[in-house]
């Protein structure tokens, strides 16, 4: 499922962070990585150097054991990035995230943002450091469910044997109910919705978790997730953001910014963009 | 143990009164200095805040009674209306604002009219339209907006979803459980606090200007034991009304109220100046809704600064503050209407009332005054409490209006005590609808006990200001209060009656 990757560089990333993706890419199942450089400019010097970097990349990505190919394309980098993923028929982008401060984002924009928008393929981002992360194995994973369309979508990503981890939490932030009784029934009937969820899943995991709160959904994933000490947040993505999710970015959009580890965002349904590209 | 745990709003809410009743008695001085800087700083500083609140509420209530959630009951389904419209608007009106009126109707135009912002010439006829124009405004839509937000908030969490009708149960979307600790319990007790010492100062200070109205019809000099006698007299009245029940009680003197109210009204209409009075009423009706949006946002920062503060923000903080009791009080009585139905029964015929009852006692005051040579306008701005009835003596029958407007203010007043001690021994029984009569008692004796003593220490007023400093945190709670009633309305439209519109 998760076979293909593209990985497009800046060659902004740290060397180190972009190796020590690799080796978690391989939890996943991954064997083949695409490798695809934007350019920006004609000058020629700067394109040879940009080519021995990548070449340099793609070598030490052959010798963890990963099939490698190496692209480069010129033009708007996350326009450009999401048609070649689509294009090259990969089954996910992974994204080395680089932190932008708020002001810096919000004056330049971010294009690893972009990309998360516009793409209707899942996402993988990145966000460990290398001297942080010794460890190469997906320890704990939680994925955060809405109970919407998305649960289709990312069920089989988790039940997926080549998606190896020990622990699978589900994870469910709902809005509390206007009364306590109400707010009684609410949880029951998530509790329920959990439990089916975790049993689809209890053969691939050593341990599956189900937690059910309330409150501020952005907040509550990053708060869980590291309470925890989860390596990963898997969510859905949806395509219509409703009231200020439209202005501030959906939760899929905003986690990477919040979240202080890796991310894979699974979209729900596809754009009418999509369906014309 | 458990009785203390049960009753901890009612032991911390009677801390501290006797805390500040005390300080009232010992050192007045002490109080009034220190609540008089509370307020000043607040008006000085957030009093913009309040202008944006209450425009906000205004706001917040017509765009609710216009959406899709204004279908929605403040009851259960089945539930039908407990009260006529009449009974409705009659003790909506008394509990809200009809003693203010009483007082106000004729000193507020008058005084505003003496002595506008610096920008207008006093006495001229710029100063006589603003007068009427910023009178409208006082006592317009602002403070049945305020009022109403506060009070369909808690209709809609205690009688369509069955929580106990405290002010903190409005809160559950927000805190969940946490309603039930410390938070919650201090949201309730700030909500005793502005009630009790709102209704004390406003017994203290009515009594006072009670008598010396009387003093001035029947030629005699007010006097504290005068006033004691008053206090004393309507301290039996509202204990006897609040022990027969809200039904009964409170009811059969709101609606006398508004019988008295309107006979007098209409005397003042038929016989003073009709035609001028319905002038004063259509154009200034046209001059407020003009200038609603600019009235509702300028602080004049640049001139009548001082004016802005010493009228229209004390008037709003005072709503607020005002707001726990009235709202709760209005929310018991509006079991079984729609949000629609209430927002604007509410906002629109007290409204309207208050137009009319400025217009034609406003109006009446501006006749005399404009072509009689009588200075109306002097004696609103030295007493206001003798204005209505100097007005009268311009009129037949002078005696007998003055003595239905004595009638008028005693039952306004026992009307108002009695449903203040009705909300506050029901906050502090948990929310109960019937609460305990010597809860009633305590909290009846207590509020004319406070009214009598800091009237005599001279400590009223100071407490008066420490009530309305309770408007800060009010403002607060209420905003959080508009998100926490949407979020629930948000859930029950999408979650629940989208359930059952599929299920049938």
């Amino acid at each position: 499922m998760l076979d293909t990757a593209l990985l497009p560089l800046s060659l902004k990333e740290s060397r180190n962070k972009i190796f020590s993706m690799a080796n978690l890419l391989k939890n996943f199942g991954t064997t083949r990585i695409v490798l695809l450089h934007v350019l920006g400019g004609n000058n020629k010097r700067k394109k040879e150097r940009v080519r021995k970097q990548i070449e340099e990349i793609a070598n030490k990505y052959r010798e963890i054991g990963f099939q490698v190919e190496m692209f480069f394309k010129e033009g708007s980098v996350a326009n450009t990035v999401v048609n070649f993923a689509t294009e090259m028929e990969v089954n996910y982008i992974a994204l080395c995230w680089q932190k932008k401060w708020l002001i810096k984002r919000t004056l330049l924009g971010n294009i690893d943002a972009d990309m998360i928008r516009m793409t209707d393929l899942p996402v993988f981002i990145y966000k460990k450091d290398y001297y942080l992360f010794k460890n190469w194995d997906l320890n704990k994973v939680l994925y955060a469910t809405d109970f919407q369309g998305t649960d289709t979508k990312v069920m089989p990503y988790l039940k997926n044997k080549d998606f190896q981890a020990d622990t699978l939490y589900f994870l469910h932030v709902g809005s509390r109910a206007p009364d306590p009784d109400t707010e009684k029934k609410r949880r029951e009937k998530v509790d329920k919705q959990l439990q089916s969820l975790a049993e689809e899943c209890t053969q691939a995991y050593n341990r599956v978790e189900k937690l059910n709160v309330s409150g501020n959904v952005k907040n509550q994933i990053v708060r869980k997730a590291k309470s925890r000490g989860v390596d990963l947040i898997v969510v859905g993505k949806q395509d219509k953001a409703k009231g200020w999710d439209q202005l501030l970015g959906s939760t899929a959009e905003s986690l990477p910014h919040k979240a202080n580890c890796s991310i894979f965002i699974v979209p729900g349904m596809k754009t009418r963009r999509s369906v014309l590209v | 143990m458990n009785w203390i745990y049960k009753n901890l709003v009612f032991i911390a809410s009677l801390f501290i009164v006797f805390f500040f009743v005390g300080l009232g008695i010992y050192n007045p001085d002490l109080l009034s200095q220190v609540s008089t800087f509370i307020h000043q700083r607040i008006i000085d500083y957030f009093g913009w805040g309040y202008l944006v609140a209450a425009f906000f509420f205004l706001v917040f209530n017509i765009w609710f009674a216009m959406s899709r959630y204004g279908e929605i009951k403040l009851g259960k389904e089945y539930e039908k209306p407990q009260y006529s419209y009449f009974a409705w608007f009659s003790m909506m009106f008394a509990a809200g604002m009809g003693i203010g009126m009483i007082f106000w109707g004729v000193a507020e135009p008058m005084s505003h009219y003496l002595n506008p912002p610096g920008y207008i010439a006093d006495s001229s006829g710029e100063a006589a339209k603003y007068a009427m124009r910023y009178s409208f405004f006082h006592w317009g839509l602002q403070p049945w907006g305020v009022y109403i937000t506060m009070s369909m908030a808690i209709a809609y969490f205690s009688f369509r979803r069955g929580m106990p009708p405290l002010i903190s149960s409005c809160f559950y979307p927000l805190l969940g459980d946490r309603i039930y600790s410390s938070i919650g319990y201090l949201i309730d007790v700030l909500a005793v606090f502005a009630t009790i010492f709102g209704i004390a100062t406003s017994l203290g200070l009515g009594a006072m200007q009670i008598t010396s109205g009387l003093g001035f019809v029947f030629g005699f000099e007010s006097s504290f034991s005068a006033i004691f006698i008053l206090i004393c007299i309507v301290t039996v009245l509202f204990m006897i009304s609040s022990m027969t029940g809200l039904d009964k009680g409170i009811q059969i003197l709101s609606k006398t109220n508004i019988l008295l109210a309107t006979l007098l009204l209409g005397f003042l209409l038929l016989v003073g100046p009709t035609t001028y009075i319905f002038n004063i009423f259509t154009s200034t009706i046209a001059d407020y809704f003009s200038s609603l949006f600019q009235m509702s946002l300028s602080t004049h920062p640049f001139r009548g600064y001082e004016w802005t503060q010493s009228w229209t923000l004390f008037y709003w903080a005072w709503w607020i503050a005002w707001s726990p009791f009235v709202g709760l009080f209005v929310a018991s009585i509006s079991r079984g209407r729609t949000i629609r139905e209430f927002i604007l029964g509410a906002l629109l015929v007290p409204t309207l009332l208050a137009f009319l009852w400025f217009s034609v006692f406003g109006g009446a005051a501006f006749q005399i005054e404009l072509n009689t040579g009588a200075s109306i306008a002097e004696i609103a701005s030295e007493d206001v409490s003798i204005v209505l009835f100097k007005l009268y003596s311009y009129y037949p029958l002078s005696n007998m209006l003055s003595i239905v407007t004595v009638l008028l203010l005693g039952v306004f007043f026992v009307t108002s005590a009695d449903s203040a001690t009705y909300v506050l021994s029901m906050m502090t029984s948990n929310g109960r609808l019937t609460p305990p009569a010597s809860k009633k008692l305590v909290w009846g004796l207590t509020v004319s006990a406070t009214a009598t003593i800091l009237l005599y220490s001279g400590g009223l007023e100071a407490l008066q200001k420490m009530a309305i400093a309770a408007a800060l945190p009010f403002t607060f709670i209420m905003l959080f209060m508009c998100k926490s009633l949407l979020k629930a309305l948000n859930y029950e439209y999408t979650q629940e009656l989208n359930i059952e519109e599929n299920q049938e």
